[in-house]
């Protein structure tokens, strides 16, 4: 039985020695944010099952041979091709579009223009889809940042890197895409996110920040 | 937007702890921030049982052959 503590490199060292239950640990680990991430690029979740399964295929191929050498660096690795992946399919589908549901089903033809579509009925019905369709919404520049940041869990170092701009431009571009998101939740009632201890009505009313532990990233 | 994704040094953690006690409009901005992050969070998607067996499939059948 591994420690459900064990950090990700451990677990890659576990793996390389033949412990399937270290990979299966870290899937589990990392399935839901590269999968979501994955989605939001390609807006299509059978799309995104396809590349969450190539991004692990991928890993695993580099792993097992032995090629692996990202010193302790698992995620952002992991990130990376995913962040790939999902790019080179967006780009090739770009010119092949398709639109596609949140619960990944296609319409091709069969465009309805009723008022009350499936989609906007399961919006309704689901608060979460709504945030991902909020995120969709976004400028291209900060949506990218956004899905970088917060799900591939990049540092900002790597995404403007990564992007080719300035880390305060990335910082700014964050910025803005959390700011914009908030006036997107406010503007369609997004009823979660009015959480009283998070919106105080009054200033000294408002929670300070707790956990105050340094600038450790953790996994 | 450093601090929020736990970023900073413990030195600038601190310096920004300390702003943000001193100063209601920058702790409310940043209550505010730390809220849509939360949101951002709970939104994840959960990708299928079956899309998950595959890959395990996958590194369990190279585990064997390997």
């Amino acid at each position: 039985m591994i420690d459900n503590q064990c950090s990700d490199s451990q677990l890659v060292l576990l793996y390389q020695t033949g412990s399937e239950e270290a990979f299966e640990m870290l899937l589990h680990r990392h399935k839901s944010r590269i999968y979501t991430a994955i989605y939001l690029i390609v807006k299509d979740r059978y799309v995104a099952e396809d590349l969450l399964q190539d991004t692990f295929i991928k890993a695993v191929n580099v792993i097992k041979s032995g090629r692996y050498n990202e010193e302790g660096k698992f995620l952002p690795w992991l990130s990376r091709i995913a962040h790939n992946l999902a790019i080179d399919h967006f780009r090739s589908n770009k010119r092949h579009p398709e639109i596609t549901l949140e619960d990944g089903s296609r319409v091709f033809d069969s465009l309805q223009f009723a008022e009350d579509s499936f989609e906007t009925i399961q919006l309704k019905q689901d608060t979460k889809a709504k945030l991902r369709a909020l995120i969709k919404e976004l400028p291209e520049e900060q949506k990218e940042v956004l899905i970088m940041r917060n799900y591939l869990q990049m540092s900002f170092q790597e995404i403007a890197d990564r992007t080719g701009v300035s880390i305060n431009t990335a910082l700014g571009r964050m910025r803005y895409a959390l700011i914009n998101l908030r006036k997107k939740m406010i503007s369609v009632n997004y009823n979660n996110a009015y959480d009283k201890k998070f919106y105080p009505t009054r200033p000294d009313e408002a929670p300070l920040p707790r956990n105050l532990s340094g600038g450790d990233q953790g996994n | 937007m450093r601090r929020l994704y736990l970023e900073t040094s413990p030195e600038e953690t601190k310096a920004i702890d300390k702003a943000l006690l001193t100063n209601n409009e920058l702790q409310r901005q940043y209550n505010e921030l730390i809220a849509v992050k939360k949101e951002l969070d709970s939104a994840q998607l959960q990708p299928s049982d079956a899309a998950i067996k595959n890959i395990l499939h996958y590194a369990q059948g190279l585990q064997e052959h390997s």
